[in-house]
């Protein structure tokens, strides 16, 4: 399946070099946690995942063709 | 050497100056910022001192680590009791002001007395000089910044604007332009003393033991905990990630707090300031250079931070990046905080909309908006009204529930009712309403917590409380996500004795205490850690929270949790016991 | 022969590169002591960032009369004892990247602090031909 994903600030390394790219899962479905886990992307670098414009869980079923988006830890505000 | 040991004592009344020994048992026991100045204001300060009077005191205050390579350690505390809310108050200013002080041999330094003239401070090392400030008082501080500079050269300046000249109570201090100390009207505190700004050089240097060593050890953990990931986000975006943040879990001030979403939220957010980026800007000694400096326009700004995008962009109905950025400069020049100017513009916006009082100004009106900072810091037509913030303009002109402040302080830019955390957070914050305190909402509305329940809450604002407190002291900026065993082996290393985690924490909770007890003396109580009646009452209709408040039985019940866990009794007094397990 | 180069667009002025410099070189946190100096200040015009690092032009050794400074394996190297406090090299260097000391003088020996403590390696060690 696809899946549009953004990763974003400094988790872009883990991604193909453009923020924003095209993702084949070799699944017909799975997990937010499964997805990062993927991606190699270290589960205590990221704060926050949303599947379209809302925030999912690291238990969110990917089905292909979602809009996913992973944010970076963040302080302070 | 950690310490300079010195302080800098200056009556403006008087002219005179004096050096003293800091008091090595407080620095001891506060460790230096936020905890070592307020201990001085809870000694020096009468009782129910009017804010306003010339025995109000301002106090510059450094960190043990200030102007060493150590990461993150460059900020200033500003301090002072606050005259908009007449709590304690201490602010946070980045850039390269408290390293020059150092630098030039202080510690701190403790502004007492008023000055019969406008004035501004010269201090080059053991040379003070009281200058006169007559061609730059009703001058922008982004002007006096520039004018000082052509004449003393390479100084670094704390400079006040046309809002703390008129004694503001939401008026803050600028340096190097676009830092700002911001909040509580500590810029009015300046304006009160006729005090238009200190300017320093310092040639001196601090030496430690080993220092080639120590530098190395600390390029270390620069490179491996400062530079990790999980702080990098400061460089690669800064603080306008967070509005998307803030965006999907409904947490995003929209129209005075009206809403948690806001429409235009694509045109305010990380991406879009990226879009008009310049260059990243750090404070001393940071590597994470969290500062985007933007031009978009005319205008430029290094901003806009988060707090100003969601206070003057979504709560004003703005969903212009140029209007925002210049709005944002305006205010740095003229030295208005962002969070409260947002807050009152909002506020009157409202008032208009719902026929309560006419202040000819409405959400999105982009000509009336861009002209309220002028107007607010000079007290000119509205901004007379604005200018006095929004719990004043609520007992004048009504709409009490929705004056969106705690304890007359302005409130951020997170949505209590979808993050129930930063509720109890803004309701017992030393200084108001205010997200420095703690800022639970990253673990809660941004991280895994439930936001909709009180479980567990009082607890986290607790230690969140407690350990920035000790960062605040030690000094290290909040966006290092630094443990507090990390902040106990470096300060071991600066202060050459061995601090323990657990030593911190104590330090943490005293200094929060500390700023109770303060607020206590003058009349502070349960009373007065309540939210607007807007939260408890009225239901959030869009996004992720809607159908959403936080209900003040919940509100309560929390508050009393938290009482129970810090030692405080029903009333929110500090027991006796507290205050001798704290040696306070 | 290699030497500092400084790239402005990638430098975020926390001088860090100056503390580096000093506590390696002179023993002291003291932005004004390090032999190189890098600024990022906003003015009238906007945000000015400017670097200034010894690329090796020699004018230093040059104009030395006792021969206190000298170039060995494409380094600088500095003799205090046979150096007289005359002052030429801190005038002549048109980069004012000589330290002048109460004795002595600090040149940059390419010890490369600066380039080690960049967070934004906006400082570089490269060939000067390049």
């Amino acid at each position: 399946m696809q899946i549009s994903l953004k990763l974003r600030g400094p988790l872009k390394k883990y991604g193909p070099g453009a923020e924003t790219f095209e993702y084949t899962v070799n699944a017909n479905s799975c997990t937010v946690r499964q997805l990062i886990e993927i991606m190699n992307i270290p589960p205590s670098s990221v704060s926050f995942v949303t599947v379209g414009d809302k925030k999912a869980g690291l238990d969110t079923l990917l089905e292909g063709n979602e809009e996913v988006t992973v944010y970076p830890r963040v302080a302070g505000g | 050497m950690a310490y300079t040991g010195n302080i800098l004592r200056v009556n403006l009344s008087t002219g005179k100056a004096v050096k003293e020994k800091l008091n090595e048992n407080w620095a001891k026991d506060y460790l230096g910022g936020k905890g070592l100045a307020i201990k001085y204001l809870y000694e020096e300060l009468k009782p129910g001192l009017d804010p306003w009077s010339e025995d109000n005191k301002l106090i510059l205050m450094t960190g043990p680590l200030t102007g060493t390579i150590a990461p993150n350690t460059g900020k200033l505390a500003v301090a002072a009791k606050s005259p908009a809310t007449g709590t304690i108050l201490d602010c946070s200013i980045g850039g390269h002001f408290a390293p020059e002080l150092k630098y030039a041999g202080y510690d701190a330094v403790i502004i007492e007395g008023k000055a019969k003239v406008p004035v501004y401070l010269y201090l080059e090392d053991d040379q003070l000089e009281l200058r006169s400030a007559a061609g730059l008082w009703g001058k922008g501080a982004h002007e006096t910044e520039h004018s000082i500079a052509e004449t003393l050269g390479d100084v670094v300046t704390l400079a006040i604007g046309q809002a703390g000249e008129n004694l503001l109570p939401f008026a803050c201090i600028s340096s190097e332009l676009y830092r700002q100390a911001g909040r509580g009207g500590i810029g009015a505190v300046m304006g009160s003393k006729n005090l238009k700004a200190i300017s320093v050089r310092g040639t001196g240097g601090l030496k430690i033991p080993d220092i080639r060593k120590v530098s190395m050890a600390l390029n270390k953990i620069k490179r491996e905990d400062t530079m990790d990931e999980e702080n990098m986000w400061a460089y690669t975006d800064g603080t306008p990630m967070i509005v998307e943040l803030s965006q999907t879990t409904g947490i995003l001030p929209t129209r005075n707090f009206q809403e948690g979403t806001f429409e235009g939220h694509e045109n305010v957010d990380s991406e879009a300031v990226k879009g008009v980026l310049r260059a990243k800007k750090a404070c001393f000694a940071c590597p994470l250079a969290c500062g985007n400096y933007v031009e978009k326009g005319k205008s430029r700004v290094e901003g806009p931070e988060y707090e100003t995008l969601a206070l003057c962009s979504s709560n004003c109905g703005i969903d212009d990046l140029e209007a925002v950025i210049e709005f944002n400069r305006l205010c740095d020049d003229y030295c208005l905080d962002t969070i409260s100017a947002g807050n009152a513009v909002a506020f009157a916006m409202e008032l208009t909309e719902k026929g309560i009082h006419d202040f000819g100004i409405r959400f999105g009106d982009i000509d009336k908006y861009l002209q309220m900072p002028w107007l607010i810091s000079n007290r000119e037509g509205i901004g007379a009204e604005l200018a006095e913030g929004v719990s004043s303009m609520a007992d004048k002109f009504g709409g009490k529930d929705f004056a969106m402040h705690v304890k007359k302080l302005e409130i951020p830019g997170y949505e209590p009712r979808g993050s129930w955390s930063m509720g109890l957070a803004y309701g017992t914050s030393d200084r108001g309403a205010c997200h420095l305190r703690a800022w639970p909402a990253a673990v809660e509305a941004f991280g895994d917590l439930d936001p909709f329940t009180i479980e567990g809450k009082a607890e986290l604002v607790k230690d969140m409380q407690d350990d920035n407190s000790v960062k605040f002291s030690a000094i290290f900026c909040d966006f290092w996500a630094i443990s507090t065993g990390r902040m106990a082996e470096i300060l071991s290393i600066f202060l050459e004795r061995e601090v323990t985690a657990e030593e911190l924490t104590t330090i943490g909770e005293r200094v929060y205490n500390l700023a109770r007890l303060f607020n206590e003396r003058e009349g502070f109580t349960r009373k007065d850690d309540y939210l607007p009646r807007r939260i408890y009452d009225e239901k959030l209709t869009t996004g992720k929270t809607s159908g959403k408040n936080l209900p003040f039985e919940e509100y309560e019940k929390m508050l009393s949790e938290y009482y129970a866990l810090r030692g405080w009794d029903e009333k929110g007094i500090i027991t006796e016991a507290k205050k001798k397990a704290l040696n306070l | 022969m290699k030497a500092l180069f400084f790239h402005a667009e990638k430098c975020v002025g926390c001088k860090l590169c100056h503390l580096a410099c000093s506590s390696q070189n002179e023993q002291v946190f003291n932005p004004r002591l390090a032999r190189l100096k890098i600024t990022s200040c906003y003015d009238r015009n906007g945000l000015t960032v400017e670097g200034k690092t010894c690329d090796l032009c020699m004018s230093c050794v040059e104009s030395c009369p006792v021969d206190a400074i000298v170039e060995k394996n494409g380094r600088l190297a500095f003799d205090e004892d046979l150096c007289t406090d005359c002052g030429l090299c801190v005038d002549i260097c048109p980069h004012e990247v000589i330290v002048g000391k109460d004795r002595g003088i600090g040149v940059c020996v390419q010890c490369r602090s600066c380039v080690n403590w960049c967070p934004t390696e906006a400082l570089t060690f490269e060939e000067v031909n390049k």
